[in-house]
């Protein structure tokens, strides 16, 4: 079973910790996500991963999706997302 | 999208600059690149990546914060002499069709604000820049 890595770093932590996962392709992003928040003791809800130059990852992914490509698949970054409510629900 | 667990749809709960950006993905909008201003940064230290964004003929860049729950639109910089920066803010809660722009600038929805007070030393921001859809140019105006 092929596995991807992924060196993980807390952008919301001025000391950008990181950790490395190594996962099989088929894991569902939702996992690496809430693996990656428990490791790091924050709540993954609140969460999220974006690769190194911005782009943002859908949880609903697996771990092996080909969009991220090689050049921007390490590092990637995990911070607490912002909020903004929308004039529909204000 | 899939990003959201059953019973998202029709909640309460937020959605912020990720969201955003994974909904331009999704729907084939211009692309959103997101940038994170950890807690008590400020937005100084972006100044001049949103000046050459903007330069290089980026569109708006949509900003979310959690201690500072005024979502906010940026459609410009301005680097003053010294250590003076403005931002050109948009309410995203703008809404109608407005005569012209003086009646935007007039009812508080757009404007440039100095960037030590628009924003809010507590709060972490997500800002996501999107690009300008080149195929969908929009006309200038003389």
């Amino acid at each position: 079973m092929s596995k991807v890595s992924f060196k993980i770093t807390l952008t919301s932590d001025p000391r950008l910790p990181y950790k490395v996962l190594s996962v099989p392709e088929s894991t569902p992003f939702t996992a690496v996500l809430k693996f990656a928040a428990e490791e790091f003791k924050v709540p993954a809800a609140t969460s999220a991963i974006i690769t190194n130059d911005g782009i943002g990852i859908n949880p609903a992914q697996t771990a092996g999706v080909k969009k991220i490509s090689a050049d921007n698949a390490d590092p990637k970054k995990c911070f607490s997302k912002a909020r903004f409510r929308t004039a529909n629900n204000s | 999208m899939g990003d959201k667990p059953p019973g998202f749809w029709g909640s309460r709960s937020w959605i912020g600059c990720v969201e955003a950006s994974l909904c331009l993905d999704h729907f084939g909008g211009p692309q959103g690149r997101l940038r994170h201003v950890p807690r008590g940064a400020g937005l100084q230290g972006e100044l001049e990546r949103l000046y050459s964004h903007f330069a290089g003929g980026g569109g708006p860049v949509m900003v979310g914060g959690d201690a500072d729950a005024r979502s906010k639109a940026l459609l410009g910089v301005c680097l003053g002499p010294g250590t003076e920066a403005y931002v050109l803010v948009l309410d995203p809660h703008c809404w109608g069709a407005p005569k012209n722009p003086s009646e935007l600038q007039a009812a508080g929805w757009v404007g440039w604000r100095e960037v030590s007070t628009a924003f809010d030393p507590n709060s972490f921001y997500n800002l996501c820049l999107t690009s300008c859809n080149s195929e969908k140019q929009l006309p200038t105006r003389d």
